[in-house]
């Protein structure tokens, strides 16, 4: 167990006491703080199980305490600010005992929205990922199309995709087929253009060094050129796949009755300011999973690279 | 095996304005199961005549043939090692042999059978990124005979190796070439290398790219360096090589100190 382990631990349980025994501000509305003082003690077992390995057969990742030191300082600080003290308004800045309350009892409709916000995600990202690879290596490949069609989607890619949303609703029969069309084309120049510059960049040697082999164009182009336009393919797809969070939210707040987005819309509306943070939190939990799944993806993909 | 005949070569890079002329009239015939070397000063077209010969790229004027025909693209009868760059980062070890076995019913018994050859069984899963330079030619010369082409280009295929890596790779090739004589196209900077290996050693000469002279060098085969360097021709073939191309680097030297610039006298 190193120092970080130690201070980690200790702020874990002087948290866990903080919320437990002392009382609210008087201004701060009671509410049932079992659902986050469980999620507390279950936080607070993570990190003991993380530093103590001979118990737990988990090996202590100086990363995992890291993160724990952010996690726990922030979650001290609002425990302070918002429910002890009550700097702010509580009606606005509600404790996260009532966030978490209300992040429990809403779970299931988070839960459809996240599968409804999914569905829309993974439709309109993947379909982006399946057309601007296949298209960014025959423009990478081929000089002339290069030439044409470069300047024209670095003349595209910075606009906003939400700016496509009136027309898609206007074209398509539902808002989500255009919701799914705005991550599409959001997520589709960032992909384009990184698979682009990628296959512009491979190291002519190499290119060469494969022409030897006597390859076909279809397998020069599956076996050599994608491989080696994959690095920067990735770095494309993660900007191509933020993007996609920004717009997915973004259109679910304007048009859909489902989703994320909707949910943290829709109680704005009725100003319920601790389901509008639970549904925030529960999308960024959302959205940390998924991005490490691309991650592991990524590293996969890309095992051959020098660490 | 092969026999490659380039007849009136001339190759022009660039267009109007910018062209070099990187060959003129080369006329080169190397026979079957020949071992020929390429020697000569930096930009005196070496790479290139591989090029042509590989069919990554066509001469301006003349023509390069293999058996008689005319090379119209590159193609897996002729095999060629680059100083790098020759495997495919992606594929392990074992992957990237088996890929030029793919379309021979090659199976993974085979590869492993090339990998032995050199030497580095033990690292048949590894990625080329955590193999040293040595090890990645000593696997790019594997892939090469497993390709099985009836001739192999190699351009400065030892030139980034460190000494003793460079006489081990000499050897494994010497070694592995006199089992099945191939013809050989070979590019070096290395005196002693081109005289261990080659039958004929064609010096060349830069602005433009032209063939000096022929050296025909008659070791007896199997060659071993130690025997080679107490040879009594070998001292005074070795002077020969090294007199033409010092010949060649002062001329070299003398062409670029005449854009020594203004000033630089004082
Ligand atoms: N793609 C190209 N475009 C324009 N000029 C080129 C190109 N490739 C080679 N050249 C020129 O042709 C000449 C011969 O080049 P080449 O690479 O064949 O020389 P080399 O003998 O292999 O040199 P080195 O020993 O440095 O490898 C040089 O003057 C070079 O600048
Ligand atoms: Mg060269």
């Amino acid at each position: 167990m190193n120092r970080t382990g130690i201070i980690l631990i200790l702020l874990t349980i002087l948290l866990l006491l903080v919320a437990y025994f002392l009382p609210d501000a008087e201004k701060q509305q009671v509410a049932d703080k079992n659902p986050y003082l469980s999620v507390l003690f279950v936080l607070m077992i993570v990190v003991l199980l993380a530093n103590f390995p001979k118990f737990s057969g988990i090996s202590p990742v100086q990363k995992v305490n890291d993160v724990g030191l952010l996690i726990f300082i922030a979650l001290m600080f609002s425990e302070l600010v918002f429910a002890k003290l009550a700097v702010l308004d509580p009606f606005l800045f509600p404790s996260p005992a009532r966030v978490f309350l209300a992040l429990f009892k809403d779970i299931d409709i988070l839960l459809d929205g996240l599968v409804s916000s999914i569905t829309l995600l993974a439709a309109g990202y993947l379909l982006a990922v399946i057309t601007a690879i296949p298209l960014g290596l025959i423009t990478g490949w081929k000089k002339r199309l290069f030439n044409a069609a470069y300047p024209f989607a670095k003349a595209v890619s910075p606009i906003p995709p939400t700016v496509y949303l009136p027309y898609s609703i206007v074209l398509l029969p539902s808002f989500k087929a255009a919701s799914v069309f705005v991550i599409f084309i959001g997520a589709f120049w960032p992909i384009f253009v990184a698979t682009v510059y990628g296959v512009f960049n491979i190291e002519p040697r190499l290119i060469n060094s494969a022409r030897t082999l006597g390859l076909g164009n279809l397998e020069l182009m599956r076996r050599v050129v994608l491989p080696a336009a994959l690095p920067t393919i990735f770095s494309g797809a993660l900007i191509a796949l933020i993007l996609s969070f920004i717009t997915l939210t973004v259109a679910e707040m304007i048009g859909t009755n489902s989703g994320l987005g909707w949910y943290i819309e829709y109680e704005h509306q009725f100003a319920n300011y601790d389901k509008l943070l639970a549904g925030m939190l529960f999308l960024g939990f959302a959205v940390v999973s998924i991005m490490f799944v691309f991650d592991r993806v990524q590293s996969y993909c890309l095992r051959w690279q020098k660490v | 095996m092969a026999r490659i005949e380039l007849k009136d070569v001339t190759m022009v890079y660039g267009g109007k304005g910018t062209a070099v002329a990187a060959l003129e009239d080369i006329n080169l015939d190397i026979g079957e199961g020949e071992f020929v070397t390429l020697i000569g000063p930096s930009g005196c077209g070496k790479s290139t005549i591989i090029d042509l010969i590989a069919g990554l790229k066509f001469p301006t004027n003349g023509s390069v043939l293999v058996n008689g025909k005319i090379i119209r693209s590159p193609g897996p009868d002729r095999g060629v090692v680059f100083q790098d760059y020759s495997l495919f980062p992606w594929m392990t070890v074992l992957d990237n042999i088996r890929f030029v076995l793919r379309n021979k019913n090659g199976n993974a018994n085979s590869a492993a059978k090339y990998l032995d050859m050199v030497g580095l069984s033990g690292f048949a899963k590894n990625y080329p990124a955590t193999l040293s330079g040595g090890m990645r030619q000593r696997v790019a010369i594997a892939r090469l005979f497993a390709m099985n082409p009836v001739a192999f280009l190699m351009d400065e295929p030892f030139g980034a190796l460190d000494a003793l890596n460079r006489i081990y790779l000499q050897n494994l090739l010497l070694h592995l070439w006199s089992r099945e004589r191939k013809t050989v196209v070979f590019v070096t900077h290395d005196v002693d290398e081109a005289l261990l290996l080659s039958d004929r050693i064609v010096v060349m000469t830069p602005s433009p790219g032209r063939i000096k002279e022929i050296v025909e060098v008659g070791f007896p085969r199997p060659r071993c360096r130690t025997t080679l360097i107490s040879d009594s021709g070998y001292t005074g073939m070795r002077a020969n090589l090294l007199n033409l191309l010092q010949e060649e680097m002062l001329e070299s030297l003398s062409r670029q100190s005449s854009f020594v610039p203004e000033g630089a006298h004082e």
